[in-house]
Order: structure tokens, then sequence, then C-alpha cells
């Protein structure tokens, strides 16, 4: 098996993303793999994860086929597998390299049932420990996400000792859960969706002056920011890195990307740092790779 | 005919577990301190716990071990320790979330029944595929997904995997296990003298000592102004029993109630009430009976709920648990004199919830 610490430094980012018009203005070139659609919405017209024709769609305007990662619904109902299975007979047919999955069944099934798909375990998969990690790896996984609450030197024995490629989320929002039900139309139908949940919702609990924003049937909290450890994070020997661009705007997110390759190009101009720090200028959180709260900011 | 089904009771002391047994329970499920997805308040001690499945054992019933928390690498060989000192004693099975873990435990204690926990949301019939292959015994599925299609269950009941579900229990907005919303605003990591590597407060995942931030209330706002205050994030609560014989025919092998952290007295009226309902599948005017006093037992459940919530929220968490640790058994007492109440107050206090948007739909 070869080692991760073996390998020539190749600096890897990738992106996540969740509706076609998100994905109509993503600049491709700047990233190594697209995660694309909403695992956690299955009544959103525009998402790809539930929607063959979107996904269909998306391949057609892609430039680099290769790069797509598609997002598989979390915790589908049983009433759900057979629109699952026409997602990813879709997705064989475009010949899309791979999914993304969060649990341990679904990335069986798709080894026995669509072998040729590479699989990526997303971070609600819940993997904490090198076991679960090297479970997915025998269920033909060679890269994904820890669990967020995974500290960073679990990350960081977790990749060298499995030889898998894990990957950090260095910037976007953060979803920190999701939920079966719509806060807006509970029980409602797919075509009765108004996208309302992409509207500027925010709750805060009372009492306190956390706020929360909600969408997509998940909560998105405040923005992650990564920059600042990315000398750390590095010199752990992490190399993959992702923009979590949930509901984020897609000219954000090309900024980002752009100065992030700079940066991990081995260009540590005050230039792209600066750049980088406008983008991040608020809501800072990353503490759960330093065994503290998601929210706080660690110096 | 109705095929035979188990009752599953949770029990968070020796007092406790006697009690579900002595009310009918099938099967008792409890943590040992530190290990499981629940305070350690609602935990036991290892001597208790060996006292426990010595209890259970000479009523013969079974014994399953919580060990549901999603360890890290360095906590899973004390978690398999653990679990084969206290397989010498005569444990009955365990619950884990980890299908990682459960692979080991079935390698290597062969006699153990494994179960998997709620906290893995297993919700269709390629997670009981999987979880087969790894000759894992029950699967408890989701909570916030099977109500609504209880038809399926008789398909997936062929898998050849026991299926169990929470037939009373709280139901929360978001998934079991995958839920970063306590730990996100609260988690800190400490050590808290249990044989873990650590103890992580707020977390759900590593160690249940979850704030339910779901169930507070909270202000919504669009576009900067105020929508609203109110429970937006919790949900009604589990009330399966309703269904019991729908689930019962269709394959359900296991009935659950959940309730470590529950008062003694109500989880006895609970378990009590569902064995009845259990044995009286046959006898409508019974069984009516029954799952009429279930339905009071879960309004009340949901008030002594609303005042826990008010108490932790008017103190500081841990102050709170460390008071409950050193009065557990006069607090039990209270708690009975509360419950015994209870129902005078019950109309009163339902409307006051009902006008606070407790309850949502």
């Amino acid at each position: 098996m070869e080692k991760i610490s073996e390998r020539e430094f190749n600096p890897q980012l990738s992106v996540i993303i969740t509706t076609i018009g998100q994905f109509q203005g993503l600049n491709q070139g700047l990233f190594d793999k697209i995660f694309f659609g909403n695992p956690f919405c299955p009544t959103g017209k525009d998402n790809p994860a539930y929607n063959p024709q979107i996904l269909r769609q998306a391949c057609s305007g892609l430039t680099f086929k290769d790069k797509l990662i598609l997002n598989m619904p979390v915790c589908p109902l049983e009433d759900e597998l057979l629109g699952i299975t026409k997602i990813l007979d879709t997705a064989r047919e475009e010949g899309i390299p791979g999914v993304s999955v969060s649990s341990y069944g679904m990335a069986a099934w798709i080894r026995r049932d669509y072998p040729e798909l590479k699989i990526y375990f997303d971070s609600f998969s819940n993997v904490y420990s090198l076991k679960d990690a090297e479970l997915f790896r025998e269920l033909g996984s060679d890269a994904g996400l820890l669990a967020y609450e995974a500290g960073l030197d679990e990350c960081e024995s977790i990749m060298k000792e499995s030889g898998l490629e894990i990957i950090i989320p260095v910037f976007g929002r953060f979803p920190i859960a999701f939920s079966r039900y719509c806060f807006f139309y509970p029980g409602r139908l797919p075509q009765e969706c108004s996208n309302q949940c992409n509207d500027d919702y925010r709750l805060s609990f009372s009492g306190s002056s956390e706020v929360l924003q909600k969408g997509r049937a998940l909560y998105s909290a405040k923005r992650l920011s990564m920059f600042g450890h990315l000398p750390l994070l590095l010199s752990k020997g992490l190399f993959s890195f992702r923009i979590e661009g949930w509901i984020m705007p897609v000219s954000e997110i090309n900024k980002t990307a752009d100065s992030l390759r700079q940066m991990l190009g081995g260009a540590f101009n005050n230039h792209a740092y600066k750049e980088l720090f406008e983008i991040s200028t608020y809501s800072l959180c990353n503490g759960f790779l330093f065994a503290a709260r998601g929210e706080e900011y660690i110096r | 005919m109705f095929p035979r089904v188990k009752l599953e009771a949770p029990a968070n002391n020796l007092y406790s577990a006697k009690v579900a047994i002595k009310n009918g329970a099938d099967m008792i499920y409890a943590g040992i301190k530190g290990w499981s997805v629940r305070p350690n308040i609602f935990e036991m001690e290892k001597e208790e716990f060996e006292a426990v499945i010595k209890l259970v054992k000479k009523h013969n019933k079974e014994i399953l071990l919580v060990m549901n928390c999603f360890y890290g690498s360095k906590e899973l060989d004390k978690a398999l320790k653990l679990i084969e000192e206290m397989s010498g004693k005569g444990l009955s099975g365990v619950i884990v979330s980890q299908p990682a873990l459960a692979r080991e435990i079935k390698t290597k204690f062969k006699g153990l029944t494994v179960h998997i926990s709620v906290q893995s949301s297993a919700s269709n019939s390629k997670e009981l595929e999987f979880y087969k292959s790894l000759g894992i015994d029950g699967v408890v599925f989701a909570r916030n997904t099977i109500e609504s299609n209880p038809e399926n269950i008789q398909r997936l009941s062929n898998y050849g995997v026991k299926i169990g579900v929470f037939i009373v229990g709280d139901d929360i907005a978001n998934y079991d296990g995958k839920c970063y919303l306590s730990s996100y605003l609260n988690h800190k990591l400490i050590n808290d003298g249990t044989e873990r590597y650590s103890c992580a407060i707020g977390s759900a995942n590593k160690s249940g000592y979850c704030f339910l931030m779901c169930k507070r209330k909270c202000r919504l706002l669009k576009d900067g102004k105020i929508q609203g205050d109110g429970y937006y994030l919790r949900r009604q609560d589990l009330a399966l029993f309703n269904k019991t014989k729908e689930l019962v025919s269709s394959g359900v092998s296991i009935l659950k109630i959940q309730g470590r952290e529950w008062p003694v007295p109500l989880v006895a009226r609970l378990v009590r009430y569902m064995r009845l309902a259990l044995d009286s599948l046959e006898d409508e005017a019974k069984y009516q009976k029954a799952i009429n006093q279930l339905s009071k037992l879960v309004r009340i459940k949901q008030q002594i709920q609303a005042n826990h919530l008010w108490l932790l929220s008017k103190s500081k968490f841990r102050i709170w648990l460390a008071l409950r640790k050193h009065l557990q058994r006069p607090w039990d007492n209270l708690e009975t004199l509360l419950w015994l109440y209870a129902p005078f107050f019950e109309k009163m206090r339902w409307r006051k919830f009902q006008k606070e948007n407790l309850i949502l739909n």
C-alpha cells in the first residue's frame, strides 16, 4: 500500500455545490473534484441528487467530466431507493467517475451494483476512527471526509495509517445538521416547493447571540475559514481541501478557489493571503479540529 | 394470531432495572459510565452493571450493554476490553453505532448479540443488507423515518436481521447520529474520570452530552426582521404504540422504550402498559385501555421533560447534573410525587403548553 507521506506533494482542491445555477457559473478548471448535489433535500426541483434530468443537464455543460462527484441522498427511505437507482444509472450512463455517500449500506450497494463508480465517504458517514476508515476502504473508497468532530490529530493519523485521502473543509458554509422535515411546508409535495429556504432566514436561540442560517432542510452555520491554519494543515501532511459551497454565490467560490490555488501552489504571497482574509472577514469557525466547539476560532 | 415480539426497556441503575423487569420487560438496555450516548448521570458504575446482569439473568431475561458512542481510534480497544470483561460476567449483547466496532465484536465474541443503535439512522433495505453481511442480529431503525411508512417493514423484516423501533420516545428534528447542532455551540473535551480517553461535553455523538438545542425556544428572522419566537426545531414526540398491532403483524421484532433519562415511575408505567398492550393484542377492549393509558403517559412525559428543560435553561447544565447525581434516590422520590400530582394539573398545564406552541403540527 502506498503511504501518503511517500507521495509527491500534490495538493487537491475540491468544492461542493448544490444547484445547477451554481454549477453553470463555476470555474471548473480551478478544482480537482466537484461534489455536486444536495444530499439533504428530497423536494428541491433543481437538485441533481434526486433528479436525473438535472444531472444530465449538468453533464452536458461539463468541460471536465472526470471531476464530477455526485452527492447521494443521506438516509434515504425505502420508497426512495427506486429513484436513487435511476440517478445511479444516469451517473453510469453519463460516465461520472464517482459518488459521495453518507452510509456504509449505500457504499456496499454501489460497490456491488455499480463497481465502475468510485466511492467517497462524506462527513455524515461518521468516520471517527481508523477502523471506520478501513471499513470504507474495504468497500472500495479511497477518499472522503471524517466526521466534523474529529480532531486534527485523528485526521493526521487516519490519513497516514489508512492511506486514504482525507479531505478537509477549509472554507464556506458548514452544515451542522440536517432534517427530513421541511420547516417551511411540512409534508409538501416537490412541485409545491418554492425554494423559500434559499431566502435569508436566520435562527437564534433565546438568551444567546448564536445565529444559525437555515437553508435547504439543513442548518448551514456561520462561515468556515481555515486559511490561517493552512500552513499547519500542510505541515501535518494533509493535502486535500474542500470549499463548502452550500448556498454560496458562485462568484465568491471562484474567487476563493483562485486565491487558494495560488497558496497551495507554493505561492504564500501576501496578495493571496490578503484576498482570502478579505473574503472571510467575519464568523470564522474551525474549532472541532482543535477539540473545541465548532464555532470557535482558534488562533 | 400475532407473532411474539420483545419489549426492550431502559435502566439507569439497579433499581430501575428491577422495576422494568417487574413490569414486564423482556430485555434491558443500560450503559456503563462514559461509554454510551447519555450523560454519566444516567449510566452505571461497572459494579452496578454487573449486579444488573445477575438480576436480569436470574429472571431469564436479556441484558444489552449500550456502547453507542462514536469512538475515536484510541478508544476502540478500550471499548472492546470492556465488552470482553462484561461478556465474561454473562452479558447477553451489545448495542453499537459503529459498524467497524460491531464487526470486531462479532468476530471476537461469537456468543454476544449485536444490535445497531438508532444512532446509525438506518432507514432502508440497503443498510439491512450491509449489516446482515457483518452478521448483525438486530437494527433499530431511525426514529424519524419509519413512522411514515410502516408497510415497508414487512418487506424489510425478510432480510434476516431483526428490526427494532422506538415506540415511545423523543422525536427529534434532525437525524440521530448526524447532528452537530449542540457540539457546534458547546463542544468541550474534559476528563470525567471514566476509562474513556476523554468526555466530549456538548457532543451527542461522542458522549451523549447533548444540550438539546433543537428543543429550545428560538427566534426566527428573515432579512433581519423578527418573524416570531417559538419552538421551531421541535417535533411531536414519538407515539408509535398507537400502531402496535400493525408493527407486530408486519414483522417488527423489538419494541423499544426510550427513557434512561426519564423518571423511573414513568418508565415503569410505560413498560407496564406496553406489556398489557402486547399481551392483549387479541382482546380489543384491553388493548384500547392500554393504548389510552400510554397516550396519557406520553403527555405527562412531555410535561416532565418541559420542566426538566426549564430547569436546564435556568441553571448551568453541569451543576444540574451534579445535583441530580448526589440526590438521585431522593430525586426519584420527588419525581414520583410530581408524577402522582401531575394528573391534577394536567389539563391546565397542557393548555398552557399548547398555547406556547410547544408541540408543532
